[in-house]
């Protein structure tokens, strides 16, 4: 790689109460990039988005390492300035797109108050900006004078994906964005994630345990296992002839049509 | 056998709120009640023949006269009409109760929201102070603040007070840790959101519902200890036409001239009833889970 990573994270241990459950060694996400994290349930995927984000101090884990976002050590970051780059700079969208949302405020307040939260000028121009950002995911506009309940998952997780754009976030983390979903909404969203990383330059850590769709989506993926990445590589290459045995079962472990091929 | 017909709805929403009010016949009495009784109270100047005998007015030649065209109510020892005083004591029974919430909510809810939110040692502190008012029963408790304290209005509010927050504490904190581990807390944290603006916009109104419902179950709770702790002569004192004191005042000359103690213990039984009627009427539109199971079990 010519160029520095956008989000480099070195020998990262996230101890809940005595217990490591993230020991990562590296893990780095160029610009532009579209890295997978796979793994099963309990492997560290989601606690390593939230180690970046600085959310682990709240449920009293220890973080050790180091995570540097575009010459900024996360790790060390006090709540003040982890508070500007949450949701501004690195943002994160979720597996449950409706009940991300919360229920008693409408689509648009939510919205303009995150942008004026992180600098829009007016509440006008953040309306503007909200309704930009989501005719960018392909939404009427008409959807800020909504309540999240009255939203398909489908459009629920768009929402959260223009929010991310409204803010021109660098760095998406997604934590299993479309395993609540669909296959046809699935798809989509992963359409829009793929065209948005073309025009923005957006990274994206992916982190799913789906692997047909990391296959689809990302260049890179990188497998983990109780914590730890057991496998690292180019996306197809890894998930069409692992190497590790745990990548291995991972892959032998998605059932085929027809086939019968499941371990 | 009657087949009773099931709730035709269950979501809460606004139109639907008002239609499942007007269909409760009870909770309409009791919302109508307590209008009328807050209404008197505001009002009471115009209402009464004799406005100034709910103060320290005194008619020795007209006492204990019974009910009449005159005195709708009678008159009590000092010659006062009594049914002046009842009316004016809508202002005082329930004024104390308004400021015993409104004070009980401003002290035991932020505590509760931060206990429910935060958890851990700020949680531990916070529940295990509340623990120490509720091993008290809350009346024994009200009963010795308010005999140390000076026999005022004020007093009696701050004692009532200092014995009902901690049950709101409890109440939300159980609704605010529940909450803050919905996925959208979680994104509000992760989009740079601070801890304050969590409580205060995400937290507490995803908690109020039960807040609301037994806000008002509680204020005929507070003004029958209101009325007790006068009766016991630790509240107001006499020429506040408090409905506890009337009573405590009038049952010496029970049952002779029952009228003393008559209408100003109806007042605080119909003011207690029609509260409650109301509270539980909230309740069951605010609570979806209540209506299912009384379509369920049919009544």
């Amino acid at each position: 790689m010519s160029t520095e990573p956008r989000l480099a994270i070195e020998g990262l241990q996230v101890r809940i109460g005595g217990r490591h459950v993230v020991d990562l060694a590296h893990l780095h996400v160029d610009p532009g990039e579209i890295l997978g994290l796979a793994g099963e349930s309990g492997s560290g995927k989601s606690m390593t988005a939230q180690a970046v984000l600085g959310l682990t101090r709240t449920i009293g884990a220890a973080v050790d390492g180091s995570i540097v976002f575009e010459g900024i050590e996360l790790v060390e970051l006090d709540e003040a300035a982890m508070r500007d780059i949450r949701g501004r700079r690195i943002a994160m969208i979720f597996q449950s797109p409706i009940s991300s949302l919360n229920p008693v405020f409408r689509v648009g307040d939510v919205f303009v108050r995150a942008l004026r939260l992180h600098g829009a000028a007016s509440k006008s121009d953040a309306v503007e900006r909200a309704k930009a950002a989501l005719r960018e995911v392909v939404l009427s506009p008409e959807l800020l004078d909504r309540y999240p309940s009255q939203l398909s998952g489908g459009q629920a997780q768009r929402v959260s994906i223009a929010m991310a754009l409204a803010l021109r976030s660098e760095v998406l983390l997604a934590d299993e964005p479309t395993s609540a979903l669909d296959v046809t909404v699935q798809a989509e969203i992963l359409d829009l994630l793929r065209s948005l990383r073309d025009e923005t330059g957006m990274s994206v850590l992916f982190i799913s345990h789906d692997l047909a769709v990391i296959a689809d989506l990302c260049e890179r993926v990188a497998v983990m296992q109780r914590g730890r990445i057991v496998e690292e590589g180019i996306a197809r290459e890894v998930l069409t002839t692992p190497t590790e045995p745990y990548t291995q079962e991972l892959v032998a472990s998605v059932p085929r049509i027809g086939g019968g091929a499941s371990a | 056998m009657n087949v009773q017909p099931l709730p035709e709805t269950v979501a809460a929403t606004g139109s639907d709120l008002v239609g499942r009010l007007r269909g409760n016949r009870l909770v309409l009495f009791g919302l109508s009640v307590s209008l009328v009784i807050v209404l008197a109270g505001i009002f009471a100047p115009l209402l009464v023949p004799y406005p100034e005998d709910a103060g320290g007015a005194a008619h020795p030649r007209d006492t204990l006269l019974a009910p009449s065209s005159q005195h709708l109510f009678g008159t009590d020892q000092l010659g006062r009409d009594v049914f002046s005083r009842v009316v004016y004591g809508a202002r005082v029974s329930p004024m104390i109760a308004f400021l015993v919430l409104l004070i009980a909510c401003l002290v035991g809810v932020p505590l509760g929201l931060a206990a429910g939110y935060f958890g851990g040692v700020i949680d531990e502190v916070i529940m295990r102070i509340t623990d120490v008012f509720l091993a008290f029963p809350a009346l024994l408790l009200a009963l010795a603040l308010a005999s140390v304290l000076p026999p005022t209005i004020g007093s009696t509010t701050l004692a009532i007070a200092v014995t009902w927050w901690p049950w709101y504490t409890r109440l939300i904190r159980g609704q605010a840790a529940s909450v803050a581990g919905r996925p959208f807390v979680e994104g509000a944290r992760a989009s740079g959101v601070s801890h304050a603006r969590i409580l205060f916009r995400h937290v507490l109104p995803n908690s109020l519902t039960p807040l609301i419902v037994q806000v008002s179950l509680d204020v005929s709770a507070v003004i029958l200890t209101v009325s007790a702790l006068s009766f016991l002569g630790l509240g107001a004192q006499d020429p506040t036409p408090e409905w506890g004191l009337m009573v405590n005042q009038g049952q010496q000359y029970f049952p002779g001239q029952w009228w003393l103690v008559t209408f100003p213990g109806l007042a605080i039984l119909i003011t207690a009833v029609a509260f409650n009627l109301m509270g539980d009427g909230l309740r069951d539109v605010f609570d979806p889970k209540m209506v299912r199971r009384r379509g369920v079990l049919g009544g």
